[in-house]
């Protein structure tokens, strides 16, 4: 590891390591977000067809 | 027949050569190069990611560093100032050149290892017999999509890491920037406010920047060649609230940071400057005048006065230097002793003897204590008529104010109407040779040569020897106070030389000084009071001298009455004036 370059180098580097971590982060937590939101949905209509079906059937 | 027979199976086994290539890209290569893209990007996303990972956290050796030994040789963009000579030997700020670097080496790295990747594979296949290509071509296909996957995905992740340096690097770029331009203005403003310079005593230089010594360790060569010397300490490339030396010591980045800790050096000549030195308000006070006329003695009693004073406020008073105080040490010796100045060497250059007075208050924590430098600089008589000499004394083209002192046994008419019958008071004035006008005249036509705006300069116009004056049996002796000082040299056939000093000068007032006491009741401080009280200086509480009783009558031989100077000279007539 280099060890000749100022503190203040490496507190840089840090910072752009965690940039491209938050980075990675936030698209992972997009994508997991996008699904839930997908998932939510079929399950409010599967829900919905289930109440829509049970009224056709005067029940 | 067996010739038809053949082209007839050959034929066929092209077809079922083109049926079974067919079944294999749909059934065989088509699912292997979908598979082999996908693997192909994570594989080339990996490949950057580890490349940016091994830059960053610094395992790959050979990342290029841009080394302040680099940046002493100009490798780093951007002018440098003239009067700065090369960058200093420290450390450039990270964002501003070793971001693009790092980066740089981030995509060669990784494209060289892709290409590699291409070169091994291309190398083994052209080595393969072509009857094993034709038979394993849909593998082929899925090698060849794997590996475009791994460009493909290297160059996605490349980009993506250059969109996230490029954002953190303009956010550091832009704070950076913010900082540097509020961190100058501070200075600037502070120097503009409290008229703070580093004026060097031995080569006169004035300079808002000094340059400042690093006290790392650095090796003794280095030392021979500046490379601890800071000429640009502000905030910018090398750093925005602090740089790391060379030598890989922190150090502050404004001149008023770097005043508390560094030891300031004039950028011109090297000299060490006074502590302080560009954050502290700086008054350059000139003395100027003919030969014998009483300089020397002005400043003696003047700084003697100042330095032996107990003021009544908080601001206290001490010499800055070594050299001020051997100086003083002569000074009061001399005056102790009742004895005279030694001439002043005219073949010496002068250097300023610096008197510090520092402001005790201290209104809120951590508030910085205002001091103030007052330089004082004598030239010989000789030296101030001679041309070539009084050009080289640059102190004069940088003061805001100046003193002049005429020796009264000078003027043409004191001398014919006494010299002949008091011979022994005029051998004790030693009187200057030079008409007044004359020495007054070398000065200000020295300061007009230089370009020198003289209307922006505040002129303290001493009459010495006073108390020798005191034993002539004048009809119409000096009064007190500026105003009758005026009017007595008027008196005295030196209407031209008043005029002309209040034509130049923005402000002249007049005194009538005694150089021959140790306290403040000799008058001697009371010019150097004047030319101070129109700067931002917390003066010391010193109490102003009483005014003495008239000259005439007085028992000619006494020394009593040191002085006759007006205690809180009201510039009257000579402000800008007309008389």
């Amino acid at each position: 590891v280099k060890t000749d370059q100022p503190p203040s180098h490496r507190a840089s580097r840090a910072v752009l390591v965690l940039s491209v971590l938050a980075l990675g982060v936030a698209g992972v937590l997009l994508v997991v977000h996008f699904q839930l939101i997908d998932r939510l949905v079929a399950i409010s209509e599967d829900l919905l067809n289930h109440a829509r079906r049970s009224v056709a059937a005067g029940r | 027949m067996p010739i038809v027979l053949a082209v007839l199976a050959a034929i066929v086994g092209i077809a079922l050569y083109v049926y079974l290539s067919i079944l294999a890209f749909i059934f065989i290569a088509m699912p292997l190069s979908m598979v082999g893209v996908v693997l192909g990007l994570l594989v080339g996303a990996g490949i950057a990611l580890y490349r940016a990972t091994a830059v960053l956290v610094g395992t790959d050796q050979d990342t290029p560093v841009r080394t302040p030994a680099e940046v002493v040789a100009g490798k780093l963009a951007g002018r440098v100032p003239a009067r700065q000579i090369r960058r200093d030997f420290a450390w450039p700020n990270y964002f501003f050149v070793q971001v693009r670097l790092d980066l740089w080496r981030i995509g060669l790295r990784s494209a060289a290892t892709v290409e590699q990747m291409w070169v091994n594979r291309a190398k083994e296949v052209v080595g393969w017999d072509y009857r094993v290509l034709l038979c394993i071509w849909p593998l082929l296909l899925a090698a060849l999509a794997f590996l475009l996957g791994v460009a493909a995905g290297n160059v996605m992740i490349l980009l993506v890491l250059v969109v996230v340096f490029g954002l953190v690097t303009g956010l550091a770029w832009l704070l950076g920037l913010l900082a540097v331009g509020l961190l100058r203005a501070f200075d600037h403003a502070w120097q503009k406010v409290f008229r703070a310079h580093a004026s060097c005593p031995r080569c006169y230089a004035v300079t808002d920047l000094p340059a400042y010594r690093c006290p790392g360790q650095h090796p003794r060569q280095g030392r021979h060649a500046d490379m601890d010397l800071h000429r640009n300490i502000r905030p910018g490339r090398l750093g925005v609230l602090w740089r790391v030396c060379g030598c890989g010591r922190r150090l502050p980045t404004t001149v008023l940071r770097a005043s508390r800790v560094l030891s300031a050096q004039c950028p011109t000549c090297g000299q060490k400057l006074h502590k302080g030195a560009a954050v502290s308000t700086d008054v350059r006070i000139p003395v100027f005048g003919a030969a014998s006329a009483g300089k020397t003695h002005l400043i003696m009693s003047a700084l003697v006065a100042l330095l032996r004073a107990e003021p009544g406020n908080d601001t206290s008073v001490s010499l800055a230097d070594e050299h001020a105080e051997r100086m003083f040490r002569g000074y009061a010796r001399t005056l102790d002793s009742g004895g005279s100045a030694p001439k002043t060497d005219a073949s010496q250059q002068p250097i300023a003897v610096t008197v510090r007075m520092q402001d005790g208050r201290r209104r809120w924590p951590l508030q910085r204590r205002r001091s103030t430098l007052m330089h004082v600089f004598d030239a010989a008589g000789e030296a101030l008529s001679d041309p070539v000499q009084n050009a080289r004394y640059a102190y004069l083209d940088n003061a805001r104010t100046l003193a002049y002192v005429l020796d009264p046994f000078s003027i043409p008419g004191i001398r014919d109407s006494y010299a002949a019958n008091f011979t022994e008071i005029f051998a004790a004035a030693n009187a200057a040779a030079e008409h007044p006008e004359l020495s007054y005249q070398t000065t200000a036509q020295r300061l007009r040569d230089h370009g020198v705006r003289t209307k922006r300069q505040r002129l303290a116009f001493v009459v010495s020897k006073s108390d020798l004056l005191a034993r002539l049996p004048m009809d119409d002796p000096p009064g007190t106070g500026s105003t009758p000082v005026r009017s007595w040299l008027i008196d005295n056939q030196l209407d031209n030389l008043v005029k002309a000093a209040e034509r130049d000068f923005d402000t002249v007032a007049y005194f009538l000084v005694s150089a021959m006491g140790t306290t403040y009741e000799g008058g001697a401080f009371e010019p150097f009071r004047w030319l101070l009280a129109d700067e931002p200086v917390r003066m010391p509480d010193i109490p102003t001298p009483e005014p003495p009783a008239p000259l005439a009558g007085r028992v000619p031989g006494s020394r009593a009455a040191e002085s006759s100077a007006d205690p809180a000279p009201s510039p009257g007539p000579g402000r800008g004036s007309k008389p």
